[in-house]
């Protein structure tokens, strides 16, 4: 296979060779179950689990025991809303989502539907941004959580968590903030001053896929959620089974190695693309006026559907319509649509996502197979 | 010397299943829902390795589901049954592993069931007479959740004669055989079981990755929601390099079963023959008749010594360990050992073994616990 420009850092990203140099210790010889901990191998293994909980946690800016570990994004946000639908429905059923929110929060909340749940959808405008006025009249006194991603992972849109915050602390609502895309993407904040429940998942940031974390705030409000995995006693209760330890090792030493200093990179090539391929086509460059992630652009074309985009790219890059998890349905994107796309605008859009490992050459020659194909 | 015989907490990762996952853990990296030509070949990836377990289980690929571990494997089947099928009884036993037992109850605290217990023996036997006069007597839907092996102890059920009974009455069954896979070979379309499951990190795979076979008749809902993998039975970005460690780990294991199962056994039966001829007061815990062949549990005779066995193990380089590895963070003592009342004179250890053990490692354990188990007189001999 020819060696094709991954563009679609949103839906996952390679594998970091320093992070898996990291793990490979605990790929061989420290191969100990980190519960063992009546003998060195286990007490390695649990040392290496707890030290990248501690960075976790720097990078979170939250308490080590903030921190549980899971096998990814998509778990810790089920665990986050059945969490406290499980231990607080007594107090509310009303559960706010943005509408551009990932399908690990849709579709969760549409099965807490069947228990019970009363789910109301949050509006975007046509960037893709919460309408606050619009949810500053949704919450109520007994909404039980709030759900706003902090990035989109379509169009990178990047939400104001710190006024949905304000807006969302008026209430007894918990505020679960997915921020699975935002780690490299943007300057990341300090969430925890913000949300009270945070998802992320190591392999949207150069780590291994098959963990992730789930940040649960212990104090102001303490959120006590109930498991959804249960048996053994790891993660204090909260999520049983035995630790991923060469997982949970390279999540750590992917967030360390994040910096400032790669977004501006990414940034100006995310820029640069964008910038040769609107000069000759007529696009339009989905929320490029608000605060964007610096790797995304989701770029609605006028003359071709984004599945023959795709063919004709096929051999240069590896793009993608939207979220991977939903890409093999035909439907056009729930996100896009949201921001009053047409589904026929929806289904001609693209997302390049880019990312550490991408060059300016690659942008050059991907923007110059696009002119072709647009200009033919 | 480093013995490590605590292989039924977790397992070396054997260095040819590593290099199989090594291609995922670098150049091939795409996530497997992407359309490209990244995503293809890593789908296509996952969709052999399924394909593989299914063939070992002589099931079908769509009843091979992946999840994080053998944890989630058996949540899956029990908390899905419960849901889907109008289960209203769960028939267990005290001496499950507590992913199961622990969702056993909370099931029932939130009244969605009722659990009720199987007397076991001594020997960890749980009583099928009792098993049989309860699906007799009850009117709503049961699902049986029983381990293929104690994790502790070793002792065995009989799979057919299980799924038989549950058969015969319409009971759902779920066999906990974590312990057992790739140890074990299994006949799916032989064995009437609902739901069985696996961890990779207990047959030298990696750690973080599992699967529950579920039987084509039945339609659950997912554990994890939110996007369209394993056929929208679990959401979530497949754990790649780990699936296809899975896989691996199988096909390996599988190719050595016959002669592994052999060498495991004659081990651990050399260690059982050489505790009982040099220290007194020995009994080894769990079914002679019907033993997990990598789990010898050992009752050691308690004294001022002997009370810190394991602390001393450690110290001389030895892994071995009292019990589930997955309870260890918590102060209670095992509720298995408990169930199958072990003397209160008798302090158990677990030693578990896998196919790099060696003899010379049994010599070097037994050597060192000398210094703290009295040996048998010579007069007793």
């Amino acid at each position: 296979m020819k060696q094709l420009i991954y563009c679609d850092n949103n839906a996952t990203t390679a594998l970091d060779p320093r992070v898996l140099e990291k793990m490979m210790p605990w790929l061989t010889t420290q191969f100990g179950n980190a519960s063992a901990r009546i003998y060195p191998l286990g007490r390695n293994a649990y040392e290496a689990v707890e030290s990248s909980r501690l960075m976790l946690a720097d990078f979170l800016n939250a308490n080590k025991e903030e921190i549980s570990f899971t096998s990814g994004s998509t778990e810790s946000i089920n665990l986050a809303m059945r969490g406290v639908f499980d231990s607080y429905k007594s107090r509310g059923k009303h559960i706010l989502i943005s509408r551009t929110e990932h399908n690990a929060v849709i579709e969760t909340a549409c099965a807490l539907e069947q228990q019970g749940a009363e789910i109301e959808y949050i509006n975007v405008d046509e960037n893709g941004m919460i309408k606050r006025d619009e949810l500053e009249k949704q919450i109520r006194k007994d909404t039980l959580l709030t759900c706003v991603m902090l990035v989109n992972n379509e169009t990178g849109t990047v939400q104001p968590i710190e006024e949905v915050s304000e807006l969302v602390r008026r209430t007894k609502s918990f505020l679960l903030c997915d921020a699975t895309q935002a780690p490299g993407r943007i300057d990341f904040p300090k969430l925890n001053q913000y949300a009270d429940l945070i998802a992320l998942s190591a392999h949207k940031l150069y780590g291994p896929k098959g963990v992730g974390v789930l940040y649960a705030k212990r104090k102001n409000p303490r959120v006590s959620l109930t498991p959804q995995l249960t048996g053994g006693n790891q993660e204090l209760g909260l999520r049983a089974g035995t630790l991923n330890v060469p997982g949970i090792v390279g999540f750590g030493a992917a967030v360390s190695l994040l910096n400032q200093d790669e977004l501006q990179r990414i940034q100006s090539l995310r820029d640069r693309f964008e910038d040769q391929v609107t000069k000759h086509s007529s696009t339009s460059i989905n929320s490029k006026s608000v605060t964007r992630a610096c790797n995304t652009s989701s770029i609605t074309f006028m003359n071709h559907t984004a599945q023959e985009l795709i063919l004709l790219l096929q051999d240069t890059a590896a793009v993608s319509t939207g979220s991977a998890c939903s890409s093999t349905s035909d439907e056009p994107s729930h996100v896009l649509l949201a921001m009053g796309h047409s589904p026929q605008q929806a289904l001609s859009t693209l997302r390049f996502s880019f990312g550490r490992f991408n060059t300016a050459s690659e942008i050059d020659s991907i923007s110059e197979k696009l002119q072709e194909i647009l200009t033919a | 010397m480093n013995v490590y015989f605590d292989n039924a907490a977790t397992t070396p990762l054997d260095q040819d299943v590593l290099l199989a996952m090594m291609p995922y853990l670098t150049e091939k990296f795409g996530n497997p829902s992407a359309i490209h030509a990244k995503g293809r070949e890593t789908r296509a990836a996952i969709e052999k390795a399924r394909k593989t377990i299914a063939t070992l289980l002589n099931a079908s690929p769509g009843e091979i589901f992946f999840t994080s571990g053998g944890t989630e494997a058996n949540n899956t089947a029990i908390r899905s049954a419960v849901k889907a099928s109008g289960i209203k009884h769960i028939i267990t036993s005290p001496i499950e592993h507590h992913c199961v037992l622990h969702t056993a109850e909370e099931l029932e605290k939130s009244g969605a069931v009722r659990v009720h217990l199987l007397g076991v023996d001594t020997k960890g036997r749980i009583n099928t007479a009792q098993l049989r006069q309860l699906l007799s007597t009850l009117a709503e839907p049961a699902l049986v959740s029983l381990m293929h092996a104690n994790n502790e102890i070793g002792t065995m059920i009989d799979i057919g004669e299980i799924a038989a009974i549950c058969a015969e009455f319409g009971a759902l069954f779920h066999c906990d055989t974590v312990q057992t896979m790739a140890h074990y070979r299994f006949d799916l379309k032989k064995t009437p079981v609902h739901f069985i499951s696996g961890a990779a990190h207990k047959f030298n795979g990696p750690k973080g990755v599992g699967f529950i076979y579920i039987h084509h008749s039945l339609t659950i809902p997912p554990l994890i929601y939110g996007g369209a993998q394993e056929r929208n039975m679990r959401a979530g970005t497949e754990n790649l390099y780990g699936v296809v460690g899975l896989a691996a780990a199988m096909e390996r294991a599988y190719k050595h079963l016959d002669s592994e199962a052999i060498y495991i056994n004659d081990l651990k039966n050399y260690m059982e023959q050489k505790l009982l001829n040099t220290f007194e007061g020995i009994c080894i815990q769990g079914d002679p008749s019907r033993s997990l062949y990598t789990v010898l549990n050992v009752g050691f005779p308690l004294n001022d010594k002997t009370s810190m066995l394991l602390f001393n193990l450690d110290m001389n380089n030895i892994c071995a360990s009292s019990g589930s590895a997955c309870s260890s963070g918590s102060s209670k003592g095992s509720h298995v050992l408990e169930a199958i009342h072990l003397p209160a004179d008798k302090v158990a250890v677990r030693f578990s073994f896998d196919h790099n053990n060696t003899r010379d490692e049994v010599d070097y354990v037994i050597e060192k616990l000398k210094t703290w188990v009295p040996a048998i007189s010579v007069s007793a001999v």
